[in-house]
């Protein structure tokens, strides 16, 4: 996967170009940054049904429990069990081995109105 | 800064289920406020909230049972917390408040936890911000474990705090034990011990002390030494803690707590009540 194909939310999540009509969904690089060290992960069970916005998992850090939002409505398909035992991945490869769950995306048009790489760095210098 | 008065007529006014629920429900319902909000209350019976983190298998169920010590889910990170004698604060906050905007989460804990110390320095100079021992994560007890909003005496804890972040806002809770025990969490953990624990101190003088508003909903102060101390102790420290938070946050509004979200907490209470088996 490549992050320069990714959309993102200004939640900080990203979400990738689907296959088949599945993406996958994680949260940033600045996100990871910003949270610190990740000691626990909570994931969906799939298949549950999100709409766009949705409140889809929780990470913890520092005794903060942070919600991660769904970027876009559908079912999810399955989630990262590598993140259960040893949710410190999500910090050390936010866009490869650290995904979150994969979705199946309900309106692929969705996606098309998230940011793309370049509109989302241009995001992070505004904050 | 609003401030949040629960009717003294409260039902489950002190109980742990309910005070979380409450905590979940004021979270959602104040997202996109934009003022900070301040609640405080305590808990008559001794009870553990249990982090997003774990799911209870760690507790002894014998001990608790023996103990009658009530056991309550909470929205927050952190580790498992024994409240018992404590006073209990909740602040809900924009994230893009001035106060916090900008700041790491580490950073934002310090921040909001500045104007506790100082609070907490009226009643004892000795008390100030521990060290962190973060790294211990094997330890599951919080009283235990140091994060850097984490304060105590020579070195030795008894406030902490936890949050949970949501898009627009974050509620921080945190607890400050009032009152020393024998008995600590780590009594009721399946491998624990009984390790005394530190309150803030015992032999403040409140024989002056007068409250201009009634901030935290707690049974009244009965004719037994002990427990109108801590009644007033309670009082005391959460006047001192609103005195500093408006000195950050401005002057404060009083918001009786609106029945609808009583109501919505009272139907959830049951999702926070764990019961062991």
């Amino acid at each position: 996967m490549n992050e320069k194909t990714f959309r993102f939310t200004k939640d900080h999540e990203w979400i990738s170009i689907p296959e088949g009509g599945i993406s996958k969904v994680g949260i940033s690089n600045h996100a990871q940054a910003e949270l610190g060290d990740i000691v626990y992960i909570e994931l969906p069970e799939p298949p549950t049904d999100l709409t766009k916005g949705d409140s889809a998992a929780t990470v913890e850090s520092v005794k903060a429990a942070s919600d991660v939002y769904a970027p876009v409505g559908g079912i999810i398909q399955e989630v990262n069990e590598d993140l259960e035992d040893n949710p410190s991945i999500l910090n050390e490869s936010p866009y490869q081995n650290g995904w979150l769950f994969s979705i199946k995306v309900e309106d692929e048009s969705e996606i098309q109105d998230l940011m793309d790489y370049d509109s989302y760095q241009a995001y992070l210098e505004e904050l | 800064m609003r401030v949040l008065i629960s009717p003294d007529e409260l039902q489950f006014s002190g109980d742990g289920a309910f005070n979380m629920a409450l905590d979940k429900v004021l979270f959602e319902a104040n997202d996109y406020q934009n003022l900070p909000i301040l609640r405080f209350y305590c808990f008559d019976n001794a009870t553990i909230t249990i982090p997003i983190r774990y799911d209870g298998e760690d507790l002894c169920p014998r001990k608790i049972a023996f103990d009658d010590v009530k056991l309550s889910r909470r929205i927050s990170g952190g580790k498992y917390l024994l409240h018992q004698l404590g006073l209990t604060y909740a602040l809900f906050i924009p994230k893009a408040h001035p106060s916090i905007v900008g700041l790491g989460l580490r950073e934002s804990y310090r921040r909001l936890s500045f104007p506790i110390l100082t609070a907490l320095k009226n009643s004892n100079r000795s008390v100030n911000f521990l060290s962190c021992t973060t790294g211990i994560k094997q330890n599951k007890d919080c009283a235990m474990d140091t994060e850097v909003e984490s304060m105590g005496i020579n070195g030795v804890k008894f406030v902490g705090a936890a949050q949970k972040r949501g898009r627009h806002s974050l509620i921080q809770h945190g607890e400050i034990q009032l009152i020393s025990s024998q008995i600590g969490l780590g009594h009721y953990l399946r491998n624990g011990s009984a390790k005394e624990t530190v309150g803030l101190d015992t032999k403040i003088n409140l024989t002056n002390f007068k409250s201009s508003k009634k901030l935290v909903c707690q049974p009244k102060p009965s004719i037994e030494g002990n427990r109108r101390s801590v009644y007033y102790l309670r009082e005391k420290v959460a006047s001192d803690i609103l005195l500093e938070f408006e000195k950050v946050f401005g002057e404060s509004n009083y918001h009786q707590l609106e029945s609808t979200l009583i109501n919505r907490a009272v139907a959830c209470r049951k999702d926070f009540d764990i019961v062991m088996k």
